[in-house]
């Protein structure tokens, strides 16, 4: 099943994709939910990212050229499954614009993920449990700052600025995981490619690693790791992520304008 | 006024708290609200923390006492010329007089910092100080609590700080705090560790939340932990109770469990 959220004259509400349609379903697929009459073509509809206000955990590092190219730059290999967070503050959706604050340093760098979706919460997961718990899988953007990184004691400005975690464009839940692949594009420019399988933790080990700590909870999600390295993006340029099965997360950068000082 | 969130009915609810006793609202105080008729005694009511699935952030080395302590036990920490913010794991809230609970392999160096918490009241971007004065909804009290090891040898902050039931909150909002008046005291098992004036910051909340919001957009309901002052507190063992009372807003009490999971 291919699930969305999408803008209504109501406000946001998820949807089934079906073809090139939307149904428009009453609830969420994280609870319960209701099909309705109402559709709506799938090219029409303005898409939001297809989760709401997740708890929304990370694993970096994840895959092997992006650990080289890391490593390159001074960082080492975590040992073990580990996790971090992100924002929900900061969670945008396909085709929206990544805006990069007039103050922040000319070296913003993009990383484009798989992302697990979690359908069933709990606690101290078993390995069945955790993978029972996977709901689907759709595809991020860990867009990064990286001298307010390295500067700031812990990741705020440097990965959670507002609108710098696309997600999107929908939840696919039968997602050939084997035969998967991510294609990022830059300018049009293919820069990278892999298969998402090629991970060094596995989603179903890092589910069981938080769950040993954290409950997690239906609707919440886990961005995978990206491979490859990005270059400092610049004013207008295009990034699409392309994952088989899961569409394409398109989004262009924009630098914000110098606001005039008041107050 | 005085908010609270309780237990009502089989689900949660938020109350206004007149003397001793609570009136149950429908809707919350970050939207729109109705007082209910009934009333429920204070004294009886199970009081949950005061906020629901806030974003949750929270800076620290922000007192003299706690940064000299924090720097003489860690060269990776120095003092910040300008204000800042970390995340907190929604996750990990708790509710006052609820049991914190260390996982089985924990290592046996927890320790906890009371902190006054800022509960923002508005939908807000570009700050300027006056601006994030108004955008301040009231104040509760938090427990940051912290193991050692985990914060400093895990690659990152994860489990260090946002093990479930680490962030207890409460055990009510005021919103008519006097902050220039307001202490703090922090007792251990009944013995005063730490006491001083709320107010003796480097970074008052305006500062930090005109910094947060020159990237970030805070919503309603959405909380900031202030830090906390004085040496360490001990490492705590099981059945260690530990008190954070501000002058104005309760005290927020809370019992260390050691848990005894067989994994």
């Amino acid at each position: 099943m291919r699930w969305c959220r999408f803008e209504t004259e109501d406000g946001p509400s998820f949807g089934l994709i079906e073809a090139d349609t939307i149904v428009q379903v009453d609830g969420s697929p994280f609870s319960e939910f209701k099909r309705m009459r109402k559709k709506r073509p799938l090219k029409e509809a303005k898409l939001l990212a297809p989760v709401d206000n997740p708890a929304f955990y990370v694993i970096g590092r994840n895959y092997i050229g992006h650990v080289e190219g890391r490593a390159r730059a001074g960082a080492p290999m975590p040992p073990a499954p580990w996790a971090w967070w992100r924002s929900a503050s900061a969670i945008a959706s396909t085709d929206s614009d990544i805006i990069i604050p007039a103050d922040c340093p000319d070296d913003v760098e993009y990383e484009c993920e798989p992302i697990a979706v979690i359908g069933k919460g709990g606690k101290n997961f078993t390995r069945r449990e955790a993978q029972d718990a996977i709901f689907g899988y759709t595809i991020g953007n860990d867009v990064t700052a990286m001298s307010w990184a390295r500067s700031d004691p812990g990741p705020w400005r440097s990965k959670n600025c507002d609108t710098w975690k696309p997600v999107g464009p929908w939840i696919e839940t039968d997602l050939d995981v084997e035969a998967a692949v991510c294609t990022v594009l830059y300018n049009g420019v293919e820069q990278v490619r892999w298969h998402i399988n090629n991970w060094i933790y596995h989603p179903v080990d890092v589910l069981i690693t938080i769950s040993r700590y954290m409950t997690l909870c239906p609707g919440d999600i886990l961005m995978l790791g990206a491979e490859g390295m990005s270059p400092f993006v610049q004013h207008n340029d295009v990034v699409e992520a392309t994952i088989s099965g899961l569409g394409t997360l398109r989004n262009r950068f924009v630098r914000e304008q110098p606001r005039a000082q008041t107050g | 006024m005085r908010w609270c969130r309780f237990e009502h009915k089989n689900a949660s609810s938020f109350g206004i708290i007149e003397d001793d006793k609570i009136i149950p609202v429908a809707g919350s105080p970050f939207g729109s609200y109705e007082r209910l008729k009934t009333r429920v005694s204070l004294a009886r009511a199970k009081l949950l923390a005061p906020v629901d699935k806030p974003i949750f952030y929270a800076t620290s080395r922000n007192y003299r006492k706690n940064l000299q302590d924090s720097i003489g036990r860690s060269n990776r920490i120095f003092a910040m010329a300008e204000p800042w913010a970390g995340y907190r794991a929604a996750s990990a809230i708790t509710g006052p007089d609820a049991d914190v609970v260390i996982p089985s392999d924990c290592p046996d160096d927890v320790y906890f910092q009371g902190e006054i918490v800022v509960v923002i009241g508005k939908k807000a971007r570009h700050l300027t100080h006056d601006g994030a004065r108004d955008a301040i909804f009231g104040y509760t009290i938090g427990n940051d609590v912290t193991c050692d090891t985990w914060a400093t040898t895990d690659t990152r902050s994860w489990r260090g700080k946002n093990v479930d039931t680490w962030k207890p909150l409460g055990p009510w909002i005021e919103t008519e705090l006097d902050v220039d008046k307001a202490m703090c005291r922090v007792r251990y098992n009944g013995q005063e560790l730490v006491g001083w004036n709320i107010n003796q910051w480097y970074f008052s909340p305006a500062d930090v939340l005109v910094a947060i919001t020159r990237y970030i957009t805070v919503n309603p309901g959405d909380i900031l932990m202030m830090g906390t002052e004085g040496v360490r507190s001990p490492y705590v063992k099981h059945g260690d109770q530990v008190e954070v009372e501000v002058s104005g807003l309760g005290t927020l009490r809370n019992r260390f469990v050691k848990s005894v999971d067989w994994y």
